[in-house]
């Protein structure tokens, strides 16, 4: 059996009914790693998953009781702590850093028996949309070595749709999970700000970070993604969200005007238009009116690097990991290590954080983007009051190849256009693929809900899937 | 000192020459991108978004916490249970 295949559901069950191993599972997971080693998405395999592979399967034999993901293997993006295991957020800066404690969603993975098999290659500090910008060298898609797993998350995308593990864990501050979702063909979700702590985790733009899982299908990733929510005493931003139930035998869905507008100035594709076509059997399809949405693309480069800059300011040469030689005072210290430690596009990042909220900027641009965010949020807010969900494409089209934007940093951030919205406004957002483009790679449609509306995104998600199957996209 | 010159120091980074041109340029068109926002017509009265409401705040007890030589096992330098840093003061 080609475990590689199975779906996080489908391995979990293998293992409880024991028709499989963990021990089994594990390993062979371990060996695609290595085998796959090239595809740079899994940066190190962690050996000791078989030994905690073996105690699970004792305690299978034992009768005891198991958790909710018993056996199943898990990779976390380098930028995850679990206590003891190096750390990096793909950084020169990072190297060699080993986490002092484990991060929350970590602990509540492996309160359910779930074994951590290795991390995943990554945009530094989370900061790309092609997983190029990283110490390790640039991240393959698992279905295409020439072209991008997308970013930031890129590792744990390619590692999923690789079979190299059947779930992983990335970080979305602007569609870090949903674009190499998109990219590499597999599910990518962002929930509600606030579902899932960010204890543990290394901060980006704190108000937009949200963590969640990669899986091959829906049914996983919300199945992984409940496991990982909670309110949280160690991230006082978490909320309690009950994923409620509010599902309908019919649901409209609304396509975004100006979102429309962006895309079909930029795309000659038909699959998405094809695509609405067929839902109009199963959905009420309208049009909706968001009229500031396409500002969150620039809010978000004001107010994502403003928060960086902040969170990245700790990186000093003092306090971890590295300090650059031949320094002659404290302030050279600082200034030498951060030079000698980050890459270009966190450099680029910081310095955009600090003109944004530099005196005589900070009213202009970090000020108004938060009145930005807030009548996005307002705006999106009323669109939900016609429809259940907004329907758009994750990206402008499919992967593109490695080194092919990577020298124009604002063609990278336009990658992000659909996906950044959702992160200015909190709520939740999911990528679905549905299609394949002629250069044979997938294109995703991505779902926006209304806030702690998951539960319905998923099952709109998933009437989806069963319209569109079959058909001949 | 020039506009990026500032951003070096408030950044606590240096670019060299030939990095700090094409620095330059590719900063000035991002600039370009997000004065969108700073030429934006807004309505009046529009208050700034919070999205994070702190609402319930734990007590403000002592908790334990990660031991001092765990918490210090990645710094570059150390002396003494602290941070060691070149001379501050004379």
């Amino acid at each position: 059996m080609n475990f590689s295949e199975l779906t996080v559901l489908q391995i979990k069950d293998l293992i409880a009914t024991k028709k499989a191993t963990c021990e089994e599972v594990v390993k062979h997971f371990i060996k695609v790693c290595e085998d796959k080693k090239d595809l740079n998405a899994v940066v190190e395999i962690f050996y000791d998953a078989i030994d905690r592979a073996k105690e699970i399967d004792q305690k299978i034999a034992k009768g005891e009781k198991l958790g909710a993901l018993a056996g199943v293997p898990v990779a976390i993006k380098d930028n995850i702590l679990y206590k003891g295991k190096k750390m990096g957020c793909a950084s020169k800066f990072l190297q060699g850093f080993v986490a002092p404690y484990t991060s929350t969603i970590v602990e509540k993975l492996l309160k359910e028996d779930a074994i951590i098999i290795g991390r995943t290659n990554m945009d530094e500090f989370a900061m790309g949309s092609s997983c190029e910008n990283t110490c390790y060298g640039a991240c393959h898609n698992a279905l295409n070595p020439d072209y991008v797993a997308g970013g930031s998350s890129g590792g744990s995308a390619s590692a999923v749709a690789g079979g190299l593990v059947p779930c992983a864990i990335g970080t979305d501050t602007g569609g870090s999970i949903r674009q190499p979702a998109s990219l590499c063909g597999i599910v990518g979700v962002k929930p509600t700000y606030g579902t899932v702590s960010r204890f543990g985790i290394v901060a980006f733009a704190s108000s937009l970070d949200q963590a969640s899982p990669f899986t091959k299908d829906l049914e996983s990733s919300l199945y992984v993604l409940k496991i990982m929510a909670g309110k949280d005493a160690h991230d006082g931003t978490t909320i309690d969200n009950q994923f409620q139930k509010n599902l309908k035998s019919k649901y409209t869905l609304g396509i975004c005007k100006q979102l429309m507008q962006a895309y079909k100035n930029a795309s000659n594709d038909k699959h998405f238009d094809e695509t609405i076509e067929k839902l109009k059997t199963k959905f009420e399809i309208i049009e909706v009116d968001v009229p500031h949405i396409t500002n969150s693309l620039a809010s978000y480069y004001i107010l994502a690097p403003a928060e960086a800059t902040s969170n990245l300011a700790r990186f000093d040469g003092v306090k971890y990991t590295r300090r650059a030689e031949n320094t002659k005072d404290l302030e050279s210290v600082y200034v030498k290590s951060r030079s000698e430690g980050f890459g270009k596009e966190v450099k680029r990042r910081i310095m955009l954080g600090n003109f944004v909220l530099s005196s005589g900027y900070f009213d202009a641009y970090y000020n108004k983007a938060k009145k930005v965010q807030r009548l996005i949020r307002q705006e999106l807010k009323e669109a939900f009051k016609n429809c259940d969900a907004i329907i758009m494409p994750t990206t402008f089209g499919t992967a593109f190849k490695l080194g092919e934007k990577l020298n124009d940093p604002l063609a990278m951030y336009l990658e992000d256009l659909f996906t950044v919205p959702a992160n200015i406004a909190g709520i939740p957002a999911l990528s679905v693929p549905y299609a394949t483009a002629e250069n044979g790679l997938p294109l995703g449609m991505q779902f926006f809900a209304d806030e702690k509306e998951e539960e319905k995104m998923y099952d709109i998600a998933k009437t989806f899937e069963q319209t569109i199957k079959g058909g001949a996209l | 000192m020039n506009k990026i010159e500032h951003l070096e120091y408030l950044s606590k980074l240096e670019f060299s020459g030939e990095e700090k041109e094409k620095f330059e340029k590719e900063f000035e068109n991002i600039l370009k991108f997000v004065d969108e926002i700073a030429s934006l017509e807004l309505p009046d009265g529009l208050d700034k978004d919070t999205p994070i409401t702190l609402d319930e705040l734990r007590a403000d007890e002592p908790q334990p916490s990660i031991p001092q030589e765990d918490a210090l096992a990645n710094a570059p330098k150390q002396k003494d249970g602290c941070y060691l840093t070149p001379l501050v003061v004379e």
